[in-house]
């Protein structure tokens, strides 16, 4: 930790493939290449990649030693405001306590799947960037910092490379708080790699394109971090139509803007422009149970995801403002959210205390409705339709953060003949690999570590799951309820030719249960389209 | 005769810096403002749930009765506190050494109330050496000496093992300060003081119960030998030494749980919760990135229009 400031030219780690954990039937070593594309000379001076070779932010070293200074100023005074409460009330307690209870057991680091993944790095660690953070505070906020940093020995030395060393490590770390969970004390270090991101955005302006400007930017100005405008929604809307008549011979029409409906369904943008199957699935299943709903085409009133629950909560609360006045305008009686895990967590759980008065709408997640949907049997199911293993990756936004574990696997195991756990599983499932926003950040080589190292347990895990079915010859679908985790998984198959050795494709929950429908003649789940 | 009037007065004196130290320190904790939910599953006062399951997965959950169990969560709470369950679980070596000290310290506390509660319940004790004067005062004796040296050696076990084990094992050390070794060996140097004073001159803690007993009852003592005066003085300087330590988290825990990890109330209209937010809602807002005004107040960013940022950030 007090190596942080140091060397700038050279990298803390080096990952090598050799290190990584290993995988059942996948063998990937040093000698079969780099896993992580590294960076040219020409490319290091350019941006930050002093940490581990990888870059989330594009940070530029300062031009000068007064450049240099005025960032250590400003992150100095970005980390007051984050240790004050007028500032800072959002998340106060639950940092200082974080802060001030750790015992440096280390049972925190074994829960971790970044760090068991990476073969153990130091700096993925869950408390290694915290306690960089708490030497920082000790050393230069508190009186007598400094010599007392001396006697203890918890030195470190604040200037560029630290803080560039430290904006780049709060993103690696996929906020799954296993860490947490496993703490005896309390300390959740997630919310510390979180808060230090919050630091980062909210006082210094640095986040990654992706998430900020391309995210909560542009779904704040255009409508959808997918930069989906609301004409641009109709069109596809009007084509999902189309789909649907296609496939089931059955002339839906999407309700859009619809007001006093009992349900304002809230999607993923992501799921319009990449998997519309999943839109479809919902709009085939409501209107097969004859429920009252509606979208909407307000901006951001079409595009559930909230990325300001990652790293900053100005927009994290900008955004959810802008989901429940779009509800609020329709009059809608609730709110639900559809397969997107941190939306489900933003706007259910965290930002709950963000929307007071009128616009404290009722919100809900959708699982419980399908659960409902599926075993009331108020729509003919054929399980026979879907005998092919499934496994069903847990989203921790769902299942750890939000305790939404049994509606999906009920679903599962009465429409799925050949379902199978995987393990750990429920609350004490694996992050993805793409939670906290990596799995839409893929600018440089961030999607290599991703992919490689904060995906492997997870990939550990679909391999494990479906180690009696490999057969190239069996499909196999693995059931993720998540729009960021699709995408992630879908980077995982797509990295590992899973689809082409394994024959193993991913896809969401509805599609599973609109695939069981009996009425539809056709199997609704394409497996050639994979 | 030589007066110790100056180690009741240490002693008074950090007993008063415990108690306030224990008690700024909650009271810091729980003046804290609300925030933004950050609850974590499974929640042990789920009532009828297998593990994880919350409120959440009920339709139209904010219409139910929320159900919650105090005494399922009293009992895991209680788990954790007399026998470390989850440290056991994820580290076993670990915890055989943490669980030594602990286990100590509780015995230790036991034994001063045992001490404590000799001392006030037969005051005629205090006139010369122990003599046990019937079969509760002897259950009583037994007691006391049982768990003052069942402390003593379970507090030297504890807190030796995890020097060494900080010291040996890499995975700790690299996190371990010099103020964390300073700390075990401050703390091993109690329970070593307390062996030896029993050893070397107190065998039935006479005068270890005649001195707790002084400062109940504000009378002076005289005649302490060395041994047992070091372990008091020891235990005193401890005692005021702690409140400034990350020691503290057993304070600090019943927040992290209570008012962090479990707390899933959610912010009903007109309820106690939405009045706190109306208050935070109004703070100032000083943030300088260049999405953020700053001046205004948090109800007047997440109704500005002012979303974009107005440079590239990277």
């Amino acid at each position: 930790m007090s190596h942080i400031g140091r060397n700038p030219e050279q990298q803390l780690v080096n990952l090598s493939p050799d290190s990584l954990i290993p995988l059942p039937c996948l063998h990937h070593t040093s000698e079969n290449g780099p896993l992580i594309n590294l960076p040219t000379e020409e490319q290091r001076k350019k941006r930050e990649y002093s940490l581990d070779g990888v870059c989330a932010l594009g940070l530029t070293r300062p031009a000068s030693k007064e450049e240099e200074e005025e960032w250590v100023r400003r992150f100095l005074g970005g980390l007051r405001k984050l240790l004050s409460k007028g500032d800072n009330w959002t998340f106060y307690q639950p940092l200082i306590l974080s802060l001030e209870s750790c015992a440096k057991c280390q049972l925190c680091s074994e829960a971790c799947p970044t760090y068991v993944a990476s073969g153990r790095q130091e700096i993925y660690r869950p408390t290694f960037r915290a306690e960089v953070l708490r030497r920082i505070i000790k050393k230069y906020l508190k009186r007598g910092g400094k010599t007392f940093a001396k006697v203890t020995g918890e030195d470190v030395d604040l200037n560029w490379t630290a803080i560039a060393r430290l904006a780049e490590l709060a993103y690696r770390c996929t906020l799954c708080r296993r860490c947490a969970q496993v703490c005896p004390m309390g300390v959740d270090n997630a919310l510390i790699s979180r808060e230090i991101r919050k630091l980062f955005s909210q006082e210094l302006g640095i986040a990654p394109r992706e998430i900020h400007e391309q995210g909560t930017v542009q779904q704040l100005k255009v409508g959808s971090t997918t930069g989906m405008t609301p004409p641009a929604l109709r069109d596809i809307v009007a084509f999902i139509e189309e789909e649907i008549k296609e496939k089931t011979g059955r002339d839906i029409k999407i309700p859009m803007d619809k007001k006093d409906a009992d349900i304002l369904l809230l999607h993923n943008a992501g799921e319009f422009m990449s998997w519309p199957e999943n839109i479809e699935a919902f709009a085939i299943l409501f209107d097969a149970a004859n429920i009252n709903w509606t979208l909407s085409s307000e901006v951001a009133g079409y595009d559930a995801v909230n990325y300001g629950v990652w790293y900053d909560d100005v927009q994290m609360a900008r955004v959810a403002v802008k989901h429940a006045e779009a509800a609020r305008k329709l009059r809608v009686k609730k709110i639900n959210v559809g397969e997107c895990g941190h939306a489900h967590k933003a706007f259910i759980v965290t930002a709950d205390r963000v929307l007071t008065g009128d616009l404290n709408i009722p919100r809900e997640s959708v699982f419980p409705l399908l659960e409902d949907l599926v075993m009331s049997g108020k729509i003919r199911l054929d399980p026979s339709r879907n005998n092919f293993p499934v496994t069903l990756h847990d989203p921790c936004n769902i299942v750890r953060l939000m305790g939404i574990v049994e509606p999906q696997r009920r679903i599962l195991r009465k429409i799925c003949p050949q379902f199978v756990e995987m393990e750990p599983h429920g609350v004490d499932n694996y992050c993805c690999g793409g939670g906290s926003g990596f799995a839409i950040m893929n600018s440089r080589n961030f999607k290599d570590w991703k992919v490689h190292v904060s995906g492997r347990m997870k990939l550990k895990q679909i391999l494990e799951a479906f180690k009696d079915v490999l057969d190239p010859t069996i499909k196999k679908y693995v059931c993720a309820p998540c729009s960021n985790c699709k995408g992630q998984i879908r980077d995982l198959i797509d990295a590992y030719h899973l689809g082409q050795d394994y024959n193993i494709r991913y896809g969401g929950l509805v599609e599973l249960v609109v695939n069981a429908m009996a009425d539809i003649e056709k199997p609704f789940i394409e497996w050639e389209s994979f | 005769m030589r007066d110790f009037v100056w180690l009741q007065a240490v002693s008074y004196l950090c007993g008063l810096v415990f108690v306030f130290g224990v008690v700024i320190r909650a009271y810091r904790y729980s003046k804290m403002p609300i925030h933004l939910r950050w609850d974590l599953h499974p929640m042990p006062s789920e009532e009828k749930r297998l593990r994880g399951r919350s409120q959440y997965e009920e339709p139209g959950w904010w219409q139910k009765p929320r159900q919650k169990n105090r005494i399922k969560e009293a009992f895991y709470i209680a788990k954790e506190i007399f026998f470390f369950k989850q440290v056991f679980k994820q580290n076993k070596g670990l915890w055989f050494f943490g669980y030594s000290l602990h286990l100590g310290f509780y015995l230790y506390l036991i034994w001063l109330l045992l001490l404590t509660f000799g001392a006030i319940s037969a005051p005629g004790r205090f006139a010369g050496p122990v003599v046990s004067f019937g079969p509760i005062e002897k259950i009583l004796d037994f007691l006391t000496l049982g768990t003052g040296v069942a402390s003593f050696v379970l507090g030297m076990l504890g807190t030796i093992g995890l020097f060494v084990k900080r010291m040996t094992e890499e995975n700790l050390r690299r996190y371990t300060s010099r103020l964390d070794y300073f700390n075990l060996l401050f703390i091993a140097g109690i329970f070593a003081s307390g062996l030896w004073s029993w050893w070397s001159s107190d065998r039935t803690f006479f005068v270890a119960r005649r001195y707790l007993g002084s400062l109940v009852t504000w009378t002076r003592v005289f005649d302490m030998d060395t041994a047992t005066a070091l372990h008091v003085l020891l235990a005193s300087a401890f005692v005021a030494y702690m409140p400034f330590t990350t020691m503290m988290h057993y304070v600090a825990k019943y927040f992290s749980f209570h008012n962090v990890r479990w707390d899933d109330e959610p912010n009903l209209r007109g309820s106690e919760i939405e009045r706190k937010l109306e208050k935070v809602l109004n703070e100032k807002v000083s943030w300088s990135a260049p999405h953020i005004s700053p001046g205004g107040t948090w109800r007047d960013l997440t109704q500005s229009e002012k979303g974009n940022s107005k440079r590239s950030v990277c």
